[in-house]
């Protein structure tokens, strides 16, 4: 027989002002499975709790159910109130009588019936309890950081900081990111490279960090604190043991490919870096592009090579790495404005984007800093910069704002002054918005001191006349249509989710958006926390963000990774998913609605009738299982069930209506 | 001119005695029963009991379900049936496989274009308003596809719709009367295609999801839950009604819950794709949201 | 029956996810908020844990009217879960409906940890409605077993 012990608190006056409590005792009592029942005046109190524990040894009970606060309130501290005296934690109910009955109600007989009720209810389901166990799982402290712009920069140095390996895995030949691309930053107007460069070094010489570029991930499984993931390392055709990074090669090599790095306004080598300091500042060899690759002839960069460090048999390597959390800091793409046919659809040489102008205005990039037009080489006299392109426009891009476009043009405007001071700048919006710390003093110093025309209204449409550029425009603030010659025009495009986010969310179980940015855990109290638990986020893949909020982003996710790598047991949750292995039919509808990606199939076998019999089955994670009870509802059988609000107790309640 | 009946016996023939198939499941004619059977043949010289005509109403397709769990005992190799499937029949296989009851390279579907079974004067309701004369999912396809397809009015829908307009005390009543009468015998279930679970909630000592007793209200849980159950997956065959000893119009319901779900969610039909995903174990952030 | 339902009081019950709309309710509690206490509240992790099997139980056993609350759409705290229950519910829903449940004695809300407001509303209104439809009548009645007269019988043309 079971023996249930019910406590009723009064919460001082809380409980007891409007709810009888001594009735509710005496109902609680005339219930067959309840064998002992008290009310005190504080149930939570050490009194209280020392009460519930002589109580469960006196009169040998195996369950007890409280009636007093919220079960979010005290749920945990009865928990262990009664594990003290050897119960199972888990053999415990709460009857909400403040929360949502005695603070709720006045007529004290009402509220009365009600409390009665609910210890009914509570009684009903913890008779269906069953004792629940945490089981505890092996942390591997090593971290993967994917993706090694300034957010995976910085999310790596600060956990191999806190002493814990990571391991870097970048796409390209080099890390640094779109960061490495930008000229200055606003709203200081540091120089991109001069701050990003040191961290890259960093990277490049810590003894925690293994950094792998030229390699992309292939496959992730596994679950937090024991994760697989597998890389493909890229031949690089380069012994990197071996090459100084004299450069040698690069000069030599006669096979020129536009250059990613320069936004497809430079070229650079078949052999390379992705920029002069690029880290590893050794060379990659592009075999879509080399001769040797193409042709078998050619074969220069082997002889110049001091170092004999060319290995044209290099094969791509795949490498498993064990580790206990994943940070995704994938970055983002930019909107392709070719989808504005208006402003030519890509079709007018002169007609740039906001990247494509910062490789302009860089001292290392393809103009040597000389803001020259890309047809003919002229400096400019007049610049239009374009706000919104792509963002903010659902007919041609995305509905929402991409953050940066304001400020980056704002900023573009006033290195117009730095670089060609003679030039006119136009710029056209359709708000100007300036959020941030610094942001719309800066964005008054574009006006003020370098003199940029804010024009409000969108352009209609750009054509070329003669050497110019034609744009027509509405002035929405005079309500005038106007026409402008203009040499340059530069278009801010927006912020967008990378090409193939969303494969890369499924080979991860992360969840993205409508507009494949991947989703935060919870958009205001776990904001780097994906839907998995260990894995992170930083940076732009999961919305568009500057770089302060990309690198206060990284830090954060670091935070989170360090605080899994400070236990050395991962404790999992008690209320969980259980499989039924005897009814389970196998339809694996439970994996379909499982939000974790906590459920795998499994082969289980049987002896009919002398044969060994397979049948494949449900089985859970439970260290994955966040315990939500979605597949023990879409579970037609009833296989699945869930610990703690299980088929039994809920219909227990129901029962007892 | 050979027949779909010539063609079938030739093609299960060829597929046992090139060990293409362990067993061809079709139909046989019973004399004693009057009836056209279940027909597990496994040797080719038996192919020729095979027959296909207007007497083969009964869907085979649960039948696969019943091979693999009784007689799977006695296989040691991994086997291969090939199945004879009417359109409606294949959309149950589809039900089968996808509800991974079968992996596909267990079933050989050998398709027959069907204008309808039983009394050609009295046709079953689901052939009156046959979309699926040619399975929707098969291997082999045997018979001539029909030039035009029309898409038939649907009598059974138009019932629905009817019922629908009724007060909710007349569809109380109307649906009470039924309910009183089931005998939770539980045929609807065994001839279901979509109910394949290894053990049923209402069979279940462990768990006491509902009542025994046969009262008109614990009946109504027991229809409610299992269309529910088959929600979404239900591919309208409708051999629970022609299996239900009391006459209960389950059709009724089930096409309900078809025709709500193909509403809601803008799914096709269940059954007819081998890639479907069952629409209520699968969301769009962009569902209907005023009920709440 | 007209005196029954004078002295009849509704009896509701309510399935709320943990997350949000126990958390709502709960702040209903904490911020003083009345509402009628005729509501019985059974937390349930995730309002996508609520299988149809305990909908129909709680009419069954005695519920007038039967609330699933869970967290706003896309606010699921296990991410997914509510969009589930958003589908379950409407084909439940309907399919009661067409078997002669009053479709406004099951209802679903979408209720925050912050609306306590909401919470009380919902409860309040979904009371009176319930009181003004009157007592659940699908539940047993004194186990008898409904029997249609004969004729009834025949115009249905069952075999029996």
């Amino acid at each position: 027989m079971k023996r249930v012990g019910v406590f009723v608190c009064h919460c001082g006056s809380n409980i007891a002002g409007t709810v009888d409590c001594a009735a509710v005792v005496a109902a609680a009592r005339r219930i067959p499975a309840v064998a002992y029942a008290e009310d005190n005046k504080y149930t939570c109190s050490e009194v209280g709790q020392e009460q519930i524990r002589k109580a469960v040894q006196t009169h040998n009970l195996d369950r007890v159910v409280v009636a007093a606060c919220s079960p979010r309130m005290h749920e945990a501290t009865f928990r262990k109130t009664i594990a003290s005296v050897g119960l199972n934690p888990y053999m415990l109910e709460i009857a909400n009588l403040r929360e949502q009955c005695s603070w709720v109600h006045s007529d004290r007989q009402a509220a009365t019936a009600k409390a009665i009720d609910l210890v009914r209810l509570a009684v009903a389901k913890v008779l269906y309890n069953k004792p629940l166990f945490t089981s505890t799982l092996p942390v591997k402290k090593r971290a993967v950081v994917i993706g090694g712009g300034i957010a995976g920069i910085q999310a790596a140095l600060d956990i191999a900081e806190a002493g814990h390996p990571v391991t870097l895995i970048e796409r390209s030949q080099s890390i640094g990111g779109r960061m490495a691309q930008l000229d200055k930053t606003f709203p200081t107007l540091d120089c991109s490279s001069c701050i990003l460069m040191p961290r890259m070094v960093d990277v490049g010489a810590h003894p925690m960090i293994d950094l792998m570029t030229y390699s992309e991930v292939e496959e992730v499984d596994g679950f937090i604190g024991n994760f697989r993931v597998k890389v493909r390392q890229r031949a690089k055709s380069v012994d990197h043991s071996k090459c100084t990074g004299c450069g040698e090669c690069t000069e030599k090599c006669p096979t020129q490919v536009p250059a990613e790095f320069e936004a497809g306004l430079g070229e650079r080598k078949a052999i390379y870096t992705d920029f002069p300091q690029a880290v590893p500042n050794k060379p990659v060899i592009d075999r879509d592009h080399c001769r040797y690759f193409l042709d078998g002839k050619c074969g220069i960069c082997r002889k110049v090579c001091q170092a004999d460090a060319i290995d044209y048999t290099q094969t791509d390597r795949q490498v498993e790495i064990e580790a206990g959390a994943i940070v995704v800091a994938t970055g983002f793409d930019l909107f392709d404005p070719a989808k504005y046919g208006e402003y030519g659809g890509g079709r007018y040489p002169d007609v740039i984007t906001g990247l494509q102008f910062e490789r302009l205005i860089s001292a290392s990039g393809p103009t040597n800093g000389e803001i020259r037009r890309p047809s003919d080489g002229r400096v400019p006299e007049t610049i239009a910069f374009i706000k919104c392109v792509g963002s903010r426009d659902e007919a041609h891009g995305v509905p929402y704002c991409s953050r940066v476009c304001c400020m980056y043009t704002a900023k573009q405007a006033m290195l117009v002054k730095e670089h060609a001071k003679d030039s006119k700048v136009y710029i056209f919006y359709i708000d100007v918005r300036a959020a941030g710390k610094g942001y719309e003093e800066f964005y008054q110093r574009a006006q003020t001191d370098a003199g940029a025309t804010y024009v409000r209204g969108r352009v209609a449409k750009i054509f070329p006349r003669g050497e110019k550029l034609v744009l027509w425009a509405e002035d929405t603030l005079i309500g005038k249509q106007l026409e402008l010659e203009v040499d340059l025009v530069v278009l801010a495009t927006g912020i967008v989710a990378r090409e193939g986010a969303v494969e890369f969310a499924q080979k991860m179980g992360i969840s993205y958006d409508g507009h494949r940015f991947y989703s935060e855990a919870h958009p205001k109290l776990r904001p780097v926390d994906t839907n998995v638990d260990g894995i992170f986020l930083a940076g732009a893949c999961q919305g568009p963000k500057d770089i302060p909020d990309t690198v206060a982003q990284a830090s954060a996710a670091a935070v989170k990774v360090c605080s899994i790598f400070s236990k050395e047991e991962l404790e999992t949750n008690a209320m969980v998913a259980t499989v039924d292995e005897n009814i389970c039919a196998g339809c694996f509808h439970c994996r379909a609605v499982c939000p974790s990606g906590a459920i795998d199939s499994k082969i289980l076998h049987a002896w009919v009738a002398g044969q060994d019999v397979t049948r494949r089955v449900a089985t859970v994670n439970s260290g994955v299982c966040q315990g939500c009870g979605s597949c023990a509802a879409a579970c037609p059988s009833g296989a699945m069930n869930v610990g703690g609000f299980s088929n039994e107790q809920i219909l227990g309640e129901v029962e007892a209506l | 001119m050979t027949t779909i009946q010539d063609e079938l016996r030739e093609t299960a023939r060829t597929l046992l005695a090139e060990g293409q198939v362990d067993c061809v499941l079709g139909w046989a004619w019973e004399e004693e029963l009057q009836r056209a059977v279940p027909c597990f043949v496994r040797a080719a010289e038996d192919a020729k009991r095979l027959i296909w005509d207007e007497r083969c109403v009964v869907s085979l397709a649960p039948f696969l379900l019943h091979m693999k769990r009784q007689l799977s005992s006695v296989r040691t190799e991994p086997s291969r049936t090939a199945i004879v499937v009417k359109g409606c029949d294949a959309r149950g296989v589809v039900r089968i496989l996808r509800d991974q009851q079968l992996e596909r390279d267990e079933v050989l579907i050998i398709g027959v274009v069907c204008q309808g079974v039983g009394d050609p004067d009295n046709r079953p309701a689901k052939c009156r308003e046959c979309q699926y004369h040619v399975p929707p999912v098969y291997d082999l396809l045997l018979g001539e596809e029909p030039k035009e397809t029309q898409t038939p009015s649907s009598p059974l829908l138009e019932r629905v719709r009817e019922i629908e307009g009724w007060d909710v005390a007349d569809r109380a009543s109307y649906w009470r009367e039924h309910f009183s009468r089931c005998l939770r015998c539980y045929a609807c279930r065994q001839v279901c295609p979509a109910c394949n679970c290894v053990e049923c909630i209402f069979d279940s000592e462990r768990t006491r999801w509902t009542y025994k007793r046969t009262t008109a209200e614990e009946n109504m849980i027991f229809h409610a839950i299992r269309a529910f159950h088959v929600a979404g997956r239900c591919v309208e065959c409708g051999e629970c009604e022609r299996a239900c000893p009391m006459g209960i119009p389950l059709m009724e319901i089930n096409k309900k819950v078809a025709s709500d779900i193909k509403e809601l969610f803008s799914v096709p039909d269940a059954g007819v794709d081998l890639r479907e995903e069952p629409p209520l174990v699968r969301y769009e952030t962009g569902d209907l949201d005023h009920f709440v | 029956m007209n005196k029954s339902k004078r002295d009849w009081e509704p009896r509701l019950v309510g399935f709320l996810c943990n997350w949000c709309s126990y958390a709502g309710a709960d702040l209903a509690g904490t911020s003083r908020m009345q509402y009628p206490p005729n509501m019985r509240v059974i937390r349930v992790p995730c309002s996508s844990r609520v299988r149809p099997e305990f909908i129909l139980r709680a009419l069954q056993k005695g519920a007038d009217g039967v609330l699933v609350a869970g967290c706003h759409p896309g606010d699921c705290h296990y991410t997914t879960g509510n969009y589930y229950t958003r589908r379950r519910f409407q084909v439940i829903k309907r399919l009661l409906t067409f078997l002669g449940v009053d479709p406004r004695r099951v209802m679903a809300s979408w209720i925050s940890a912050a609306e306590g407001g909401k919470y009380q509303q919902v409860v309040t209104e979904f009371v009176e409605t319930i009181r003004e439809l009157g007592p659940c009548d699908f539940r047993p009645t004194n186990g008898q077993i409904f029997v249609p007269a004969a004729d009834e019988r025949t115009d249905l043309g069952v075999v029996s």
